[in-house]
């Protein structure tokens, strides 16, 4: 093919995604946060083991000297957040009654046995009701048969 | 300042913290729960500051984890795995919102019912601690097996124990001859953040990034919300049915007891017995996840507490993980010899600060959760990048490690992390069989090797 090396030139490239802890981001971006923290709470942490014996109790400098590190580490956060953009799409579910149809379909559930076992239980209805979902479903009764 | 003053100061910043934290998705339990609480403990926070803190935030973190869980389908963290299902069922059906209050709802029950149970049974326990504490190196040794047969591992995570332990003791031996002290931070970081960074390691190395490339970022169906109820404060009775309620109690009730187990294991078991015994789809769900979130909660809480008054030493997948900051964060808590909260707080303390780490808890996530559920997940999914949030828990190690042994420490700990992690993501062998392995690896290389 005439376009492989292209192709394969694109693998290495920032394009591409990588999963790290469930989430997708960018492996440069990924490396510069990385370095950045880490260099954030060193100094931090030392700024604080150089200010802090000036006054502080000794027993307290490396107390302290965390939490300028971690100070150090949030300045970061905040820095790599304005940075790099999160890698995620979102996209906003609208539901409806033909998707619910749908769903019903796709979880393999009996609506006209739901909606019967849903109204044998007041307890259950009441709370359908309350949440405004009992008129939708009620709605679709029959719809198996259509 | 009065003690009580101190504790409920820690149990808001516990509780502030993890409410945020708990809305990031995928998150791992161990290696968020140990630096956090670690550094808390460093800072210097007195015994009861440190358990309200835990507590509050263990609490916090669970019940804003269920906002991801419902409303994206993704869990919140491992311990929402289980629930994925039933909360996917209700989303198709268009009543996320409705999988969300029924899971904090019953999440907030299994805490209150939980906490004085655990303090009861750890009581009643304590009276054999002695034969525990005494045979503690065979009594890890047992649990490692234990644990390392039920990991997803099975046998190559029983293989490992012992080349681990040796793993363990040498580094231990190479960093005792440098500093003369023996380190434990470092180690027990290592195994914390192993899988987060051997997943960097991986995307590192182009013969394995392979796995863990993806050419497309991840989509997030985040579903519609209606508000149905007013008010800010809901009360989680109101928003169960009696039957739920009943279920939730005698569920949480009972997996408060069984502090060895598992908390993902525990779930499942009492989501399945409650289930199969409900019918019709909506009540399943509805029903499952309020029991299955209740006992999530009520093992957990059980199996920090439980250990923590009874013995000293940490005896459950929870006081191996998550909170094992609380038994061991040298030099402020030791498990050998044992000075820690066992030693340092009553049984009643243990009640009175964890009711208001609990309370506290309740009182700020829960009602956050029902009420801005949707606008939180938008700002974090919109705003927050996941770099930002890998490279921070990444600073927080380092820096733990260097406060403990500088460059030493640091070095070990992500040697550890890079062993460790690469155990866990390839092998399958858990974080904590890898924790039980590092508390029996003294007592194992005795018995090998005389040292």
């Amino acid at each position: 093919m005439a376009n492989t090396p292209y192709n394969e030139q694109k693998n290495v490239d920032e394009k591409k995604f990588i999963e790290i802890l469930g989430d997708t981001v960018s492996g440069n971006q990924l490396i510069i946060s990385i370095i950045l923290s880490v260099a954030a709470s060193f100094l931090g942490y030392q700024l604080g083991q150089w200010v802090f014996p000036k006054f502080a109790d000794p027993q307290m400098i490396n107390s302290y000297s965390l939490l300028t590190g971690i100070a150090g580490i949030l300045i970061v956060v905040v820095i790599n957040t304005i940075l790099f953009k999160p890698k995620r799409i979102l996209v906003e579910d609208e539901t409806s009654s033909h998707s619910l149809k749908e769903a019903f379909e796709d979880l393999q559930i009996d609506i006209d046995e739901e909606i019967r076992l849903i109204e044998e239980d007041p307890v259950t209805k009441k709370e359908l009701e309350d949440f405004g979902i009992l008129s939708s479903l009620q709605g679709l009764k029959g719809a198996d048969k259509k | 300042m009065s003690i009580y003053l101190i504790a409920l100061l820690f149990a808001l910043l516990g509780a502030a913290i993890f409410t945020v934290i708990g809305l990031i998705s995928g998150t791992d339990e161990t290696a968020i729960m140990v630096p956090i609480t670690l550094l808390v403990i460093l800072l210097g926070a007195p015994p009861e500051g440190v358990f309200a803190f835990f507590m509050a935030g263990v609490l916090a973190k669970h019940l804003t984890h269920a906002v991801p869980t419902a409303l994206l389908g993704i869990p919140g963290d491992t311990t929402a795995v289980p629930l994925i299902d039933h909360a996917n069922t209700l989303r198709r059906l268009g009543m996320p919102h409705v999988a969300l209050r029924k899971m904090i709802s019953g999440g907030v029950i299994g805490a209150f019912i939980a906490l004085p149970t655990a303090v009861l049974l750890g009581q009643f326990l304590g009276q054999f601690a002695d034969f525990f504490k005494s045979s503690s190196g065979i009594i890890f040794t047992l649990a490692a097996i234990l644990i390392a047969f039920f990991s997803k591992g099975k046998w190559a995570s029983l293989l490992i124990i012992i080349p681990f332990a040796f793993f363990i003791k040498a580094l231990d031996s190479v960093s005792f001859a440098m500093l003369d002290k023996h380190l434990s931070i470092t180690f027990f970081l290592g195994i914390a953040i192993g899988p987060m960074f051997c997943n960097i390691l991986m995307a590192a190395s182009p013969v394995a990034k392979n796995d863990l490339t993806r050419s497309k970022q991840n989509q997030y169906n985040l579903a519609p919300e209606t508000k149905s109820w007013k008010g800010y404060f809901p009360n989680p009775f109101k928003i169960l049915s009696k039957r739920q309620t009943i279920f939730t109690s005698i569920t949480t009730f009972l997996s408060s007891l069984t502090f060895v187990f598992s908390p993902v294991g525990m779930t499942s078991l009492m989501g399945e017995i409650v289930g199969s015994r409900t019918k019709g789809a909506y009540k399943k769900s509805t029903t499952s996840l309020t029991v299955m979130n209740g006992v999530t909660e009520s093992t957990y809480i059980a199996e920090a507490i439980i250990p923590l008054i009874a013995f000293g030493i940490p005896l459950s997948p929870v006081a191996l993980g998550p909170a094992s900051p609380l038994f061991n964060a040298p030099p402020i808590f030791t498990v050998d010899p044992v000075n820690n909260l066992h030693t340092l707080m009553s049984s009643w303390d243990f009640f009175i600060f964890g009711l208001i780490g609990i309370s506290v808890a309740a009182l700020i996530a829960y009602p956050f959760a029902m009420n801005y559920a949707r606008k939180a997940s938008v700002l974090v999914l919109k705003y927050i990048s996941q770099e930002a949030i890998v490279a921070m828990f990444i600073g927080l190690a380092f820096l733990l490690a260097y406060n403990e042994a500088q460059l030493l420490g640091v070095v070990l700990t992500f040697t550890v992390a890079t062993v460790g992690g690469l155990l866990n993501r390839i092998l399958g062998v858990g974080a904590g069989v890898q924790f039980m392995v590092f508390y029996a690896s003294s007592w194992i290389m005795l018995q090998l090797f005389g040292i």
